[in-house]
């Protein structure tokens, strides 16, 4: 089996004692390389957690996560900041960009700590800004542009670190209706280019977007219209 | 006002070995002449006397004749207390030689040639000396005092050593006090800036490179507080440095309190940048 990813028995618990709250309960997944990926469930089910672990951005409280064949259970924080700039990348419901920074900058962020000179980093950032026909406005700041272009920058600096996974959670939360279905166009765009995108999202105009569609629900996946192998995935592309 | 060094000539002629540009030492036969004590000039006045000029000072204490002209760079030993370990360049300096056995800078044309209250004998110790600059001393209400070299120096080094440690002490204490001031400044940036260091996380950053980052923005606050003081501490020496090309500023002492500074600037960030680091990115995004 082809899987970029496979989580085995994942538990996620908040709190201790009294307060303790278990965000995943046991969750085992396997994501083909190339897929698209839905996970939707109410508020508080986990789906957020979910998405931090695949992305080492939250650690697991116990279960395997093996990434590119790696097990990144047993792997240090500094390792995890590897992951995060060069497999995994995110695109977040409220954007995340920093504002003092223009555009370019912020989609230089992911190149900020590799090692290439700066008329190369400058091809790959204008590249993706042309790409998402973000081109001319590269010196401008985040607050100067609209909620549509701030996530089209966002998502061209998740493509800047040429990560193969794209984690998107709510990525047209804070859009209208037509700009949303201009950002997932995009997205499928982009997953159809071999990038394995897994989306959080309430909305099922969305979901509608993905292959596979993952049900969340107290921390367990109820529901997952799984692929019976990866190469259906693939060759669905 | 020019700056005069008053100075033995035996002194003089024998302890540092400065060159000439024009002229040379005189012999002690040319104190016993007309009246006029005999004058070297630094670099800087090659171009306002000639070997042979004479001048009176504005009280008519000193009369001059100019019998030699230094080459540039020429030292002698600093401070207002005589023989300092110091060395100081004498360009811009007009040298009064005397055949009385001491040495002393920094009076002014316009003061007496006691300005200031160290003479230094030669060995062994000059009794009569004593007694004549006791009169001089009497005469002008100062009080002046006597070391022999041998006496001076030791007083010297043990005032050197006393400073050592006490400068020792002054830098680690005010390191450790620079260390907490900075520390304070970076954890109310880190606070100011969570989410940014969140994001940045989350694109890949480590601890080392938001540590980067930080320890750049305290040492621009550091590198532009060493100009200012430099600047304040040093006006003159810079004055001296620009308009008369003076080097006697010790590039080392400069050097080693950058060092200090970039140690100061490193330490006080490591502890903060360290703390906030260990937090996941989507805690520093506020879940974002």
């Amino acid at each position: 089996m082809d899987f970029i990813l496979s989580l085995k028995e994942i538990v996620k618990i908040y709190g201790k004692g009294e307060s303790k709250v278990v965000a995943l309960n046991k969750v085992s997944l396997d994501i083909c390389k190339g897929d698209c990926i839905s996970v939707m469930g109410p508020s508080g089910s986990g789906k957020s957690t979910l998405l931090n672990i695949i992305g080492c951005m939250d650690t697991p409280t116990s279960g395997q996560y093996i990434l590119k064949g790696r097990d990144v259970s047993k792997l240090k924080r500094r390792n995890f900041s590897q992951i995060r700039n060069r497999d995994v990348s995110f695109v977040f419901q409220n954007f995340a960009l920093l504002n003092n920074y223009s555009v370019y900058h912020n989609v230089e962020l992911p190149l900020c700590h590799r090692r290439m000179s700066r008329s190369q980093k400058k091809e790959i950032i204008m590249h993706y800004l042309d790409k998402l026909g973000i081109a001319n406005l590269a010196n401008k700041r985040p607050t100067e542009i609209s909620g549509g272009q701030q996530q089209r920058v966002a998502i061209a600096r998740a493509l800047a670190s040429d990560a193969d996974i794209i984690l998107a959670d709510e990525p047209t939360g804070s859009l209208d209706q037509k700009t949303g279905q201009e950002i997932m166009e995009l997205l499928t765009n982009i997953n159809s280019e071999g990038k394995t995108i897994v989306i959080v999202t309430h909305d099922k105009n969305v979901a509608s977007y993905c292959r596979r569609n993952i049900l969340l629900v107290d921390g367990k996946i109820v529901e997952d219209n799984i692929s019976k192998n990866c190469s259906e995935t693939n060759v669905s592309l | 006002m020019a700056e005069i060094l008053s100075v033995d000539y035996e002194l003089f002629g024998s302890l540092l070995p400065n060159t000439f540009l024009e002229g040379g030492m005189p012999d002690g036969s040319f104190f016993e002449s007309d009246g006029f004590k005999p004058v070297i000039l630094g670099y800087g006045y090659k171009h306002a006397f000639d070997i042979g000029d004479t001048f009176i000072s504005d009280n008519e204490i000193f009369k001059c004749r100019v019998v030699g002209i230094l080459d540039k760079g020429s030292k002698w030993f600093s401070a207002n207390y005589g023989l300092s370990d110091e060395i100081v360049n004498i360009d811009n300096f007009i040298i009064v030689l005397t055949n009385q056995p001491d040495t002393y800078i920094g009076a002014t044309f316009e003061g007496t040639v006691l300005a200031n209250n160290y003479l230094i004998s030669k060995e062994p110790f000059d009794s009569e000396l004593e007694s004549k600059i006791g009169e001089v001393a009497k005469k002008y209400g100062i009080s002046v005092g006597i070391y022999t070299f041998n006496e001076f120096f030791a007083n010297t080094r043990g005032n050197l050593i006393e400073q050592y440690y006490l400068m020792l002490f002054s830098i680690l204490f005010l390191s450790v006090i620079a260390v907490f001031g900075l520390s304070s400044l970076i954890v109310y940036g880190i606070n100011i800036s969570k989410r940014e260091i969140g994001i940045r996380m989350a694109c890949g950053a480590e601890t080392k490179h938001i540590m980067r980052i930080f320890c750049s923005e305290i040492f621009i606050i550091i590198i532009l507080a060493f100009f200012t003081s430099c600047i304040m501490a040093n006006s003159k020496r810079l004055i001296n440095f620009l308009m008369l090309s003076m080097k006697d500023i010790n590039i080392w002492v400069y050097a080693a309190v950058l060092v200090i500074s970039l140690v100061v600037c490193v330490v006080s960030c490591i502890f903060p940048i360290r703390r906030i680091t260990k937090l996941e990115p989507k805690e520093l995004t506020g879940g974002e």
